[in-house]
């Protein structure tokens, strides 16, 4: 269905445009008029929407994570789900910024429902996986958010999301996946104490804990910048939306503390006093991801930096479109060129 | 020693009495039970030896010192040593210190503390202490306005001795257990009992005592005169403190005093090591751990072999260790509960078996939450 509402949009531009690539300078969705613009946009978008995913169109995720081994959940929420975003920011803000300005206000508020059912969501699981999952739901909505707001800040926030994101939840599934195969099972109702330092899996444990702190976006990690930046940058256009999504993120500390609480806490039941150990390669990836959090929570112009030029490349775009907005609202207070030197 | 009571008894732990009162051990009887309580008495007789050593020497060289930073070192003290301390290469000395602290905390209904009350020992401390601090005015000034400040301390010192001359004796048993089994003359959990008994027996009149020198002359805070001794004076109220009560064990099981679950009178109050949890033992702020760390420097090579077969090899040491060291105790305090018996546990008399029975029912009441049922009983059961 995504694939199909993705290609039709793009055929849509390519017959209406006769436009042969997506190069930001051909015009491509500017010579439309608006109408046709919005249907081409919302045609994309509900693509893309299925991919990312985007409330209601992400029913499909949580089961697909359930059923997924844990290498293909990693890919999955690492690299596919992002799929979905950079087809946002690089088509949907790209392609049709004047109907991009349209739709905005809309998809702010979508991005604000989103991200508080999947924390909802998340906090009424009872499997690590799918509590993961709507997590993912929850934190695609604050790149929705910062893609709407389109200010340099936000879409900036949005690629570092992107990336943050990827890496939280690969770190997240992976670990998971490693709970799951040592104990043989992911729910909630049953783990217990797995931080018990002799016969539990303390290091897994302490990894996911950096992993959610990381997701609740706890400074030093690069969640945090991520969703400084989303929220800064989107506040000034969307302020209850932000507000909202603001929510969102501390519920995010709400469910994954519970899941700490019953799965790593309390005393390890009799059933988990012979678990298998955890070999070193087994948490290997999940070092590597996890140093990569740090290493970007404490210079995140190492991203930043590369991010800038795309950035600065699509902002103009709406800026142009724009008659309604203030410009300073979408080159926001913070400007771009002083990121890295602030973080 | 194989005799009856002519009635099976009601208790809940029927099969442990019955036990009991055939000379049989607690632990259930197996080759792996055998090898477990052995290697671990041996390397527990090791560390012993070390706590043992230190608390005497801090009862001798330490009394009333205001500061005692270098209590550990013996009195040698030297830059290598102390790097060696702060890397934590040494014994944990300070779990000896918990559980004299248990003791001392809870031995207010025993002999010895009663003594320690007395103005006998009030005077003999008094002495002692004015000649620990001769010549320093300001401590003595201290000693006169605050008198019972020292005191309380050389009482504390006298709870040094004891458990150190306790664990003294104790080491010598278990390590005299260990070479026993070398040579074969142990050969069942029955057996290794019956050789605690046998220790516990032969050593139960040495004299607790405590005798400072200060300055060449000797001042008696405990005399010979007293009567002390290893059994009554410090095994006994070792296992209540230790296995009953016991400090040194806290972490090791939660209690909710909110929900009443801690009673008010301490003798039912069974936090100790008999009732520990050992899964919970390698994390922080459980003191059985430093034990553990302690007795896992010392295991005798059949132990290691043993648990470099489980399933995480020597990742959950400790947890292993302190298994085995929870049904060692069950087999020192089988001796114990031998040793106390009001008859014979041979006897025939139908009123003696009676009352050996009732106080064999009142030691496994008092054990019912404790972790005999994991250790008493073989896997069948379970």
């Amino acid at each position: 269905m995504s694939g199909v509402a993705i290609l039709a949009s793009f055929l849509g531009v390519a017959w209406l445009t006769d436009a042969s690539s997506f190069s930001y300078t051909s015009g491509l969705g500017s010579s439309l008029t608006l109408g046709t613009q919005v249907v081409l946009l919302v045609t994309l978008l509900v693509g893309l929407a299925i991919k990312i995913p985007i409330f209601p169109f992400h029913t499909w995720l949580p089961d697909a994570h359930v059923e997924a081994s844990t290498p293909v959940s990693v890919l999955l929420a690492g690299v596919l789900l992002k799929l979905g975003t950079y087809g946002l920011l690089r088509f949907g803000v790209g392609m049709f910024p004047e109907a991009w300005l349209e739709i905005a206000p809309w998809l702010a508020t979508l991005a604000a429902v989103s991200a508080l059912y999947g924390a909802f969501a998340a906090i009424s699981q009872q499997d690590m996986k799918k509590m993961v999952a709507y997590s993912s739901i929850a934190h695609m909505g604050y790149i929705l958010l910062a893609a709407a707001a389109g200010t340099e800040l936000s879409l900036l926030g949005a690629e570092a999301q992107m990336i943050a994101h990827g890496l939280i939840s690969a770190l997240l599934f992976l670990l998971v996946g490693i709970v799951a195969k040592k104990t043989g099972t992911r729910d909630l109702n049953i783990l217990r104490g797995l931080l018990n330092p002799e016969r539990g899996l303390p290091v897994v444990g302490s990894l996911i804990i950096l992993g959610v702190m990381a997701s609740s976006g706890l400074p030093g990690m690069m969640g945090f910048i991520a969703e400084f930046m989303v929220f800064r940058g989107s506040f000034l256009v969307y302020p209850v939306q932000t507000l909202a999504c603001l929510v969102g993120t501390g519920l995010t500390a709400v469910y994954f503390l519970l899941m700490i609480n019953r799965v790593f806490f309390g005393r390890l039941p009799d059933r988990f006093d012979h678990l298998p150990p955890v070999k070193w390669f087994e948490t290997l990836p999940a070092f590597a991801i996890a140093g990569l959090l740090i290493v970007y929570g404490i210079q995140p112009s190492l991203f930043l930096d590369w991010s800038k030029v795309q950035i600065a490349t699509i902002v103009p775009g709406i800026a142009l479109q724009s008659d309604v907005l203030d410009s300073t609202l979408l080159h926001d207070a913070v400007p771009i060129g002083s990121l890295s030197s602030a973080n | 020693m194989v005799s009856s009571a002519p009635t099976p008894s009601a208790h809940i732990h029927v099969e442990l009495v019955h036990r009991l009162e055939q000379g049989q051990a607690l632990l259930a009887e197996s080759d792996a039970n055998l090898l477990e309580v052995v290697g671990i008495l041996k390397s527990y007789g090791v560390v012993l030896g070390e706590y043992s050593r230190v608390l005497k020497d801090i009862a001798a060289r330490q009394f009333v010192s205001p500061f005692p930073i270098f209590k550990f070192f013996e009195g040698e003290i030297s830059l290598g040593k102390l790097w060696r301390h702060l890397m934590h290469d040494r014994i944990n000395f300070e779990y000896a210190e918990y559980c004299m602290k248990g003791m001392l905390w809870h031995g207010h209904d025993t002999k010895f503390s009663e003594y320690l009350d007395s103005p006998d020992f009030v005077a003999n401390a008094d002495r002692a202490i004015r000649a620990w601090f001769d010549g320093n005015p300001l401590m003595l000034t201290i000693h006169q306005l605050l008198p019972d400040l020292f005191t309380e301390q050389a009482r504390q010192q006298a709870y040094y001795r004891n458990l150190g001359q306790f664990w003294t004796i104790m080491s010598d048993i278990f390590l005299t257990l260990s070479d026993a089994y070398d040579t074969g003359e142990v050969r069942s959990v029955q057996a290794v009992s019956e050789f605690i008994l046998a220790g516990l027996v032969k050593d139960a009149a040495e004299p607790i005592d405590y005798t400072l020198s200060i300055a060449g002359k000797e001042y008696d805070l405990i005399p010979k005169s007293c009567d002390f001794t290893f059994l009554m004076d410090a095994a006994v109220p070792y296992v209540e403190a230790i296995f009953f009560r016991g400090a040194p064990f806290f972490g090791t099981i939660s209690f909710n005093a909110q929900a009443f679950q801690i009673s008010g009178n301490q003798s039912e109050f069974a936090y100790g090591a008999l009732y520990a949890d050992p899964l919970p033992v390698g994390g922080a702020g459980i003191p059985p751990t430093q034990l553990m760390q302690d007795m896992a420097r010392h295991l005798p090579d059949y132990l290691s072999v043993l648990y470099d077969g489980g399933t995480r090899g020597r990742g959950d040491l400790l947890v292993k260790i302190c298994e085995s060291f929870q049904k060692s105790m069950f087999c020192v305090t089988t001796a114990a509960i031998w040793g106390l018996a009001p008859y014979p546990i041979a006897t025939r008399d139908p009123q003696e078996l009676h009352a050996n029975r009732k106080y064999f029912e009142g030691w496994l009441t008092r054990l019912n939450e404790s972790r005999v049922s994991r250790v008493g009983y073989d896997s069948k059961h379970q």
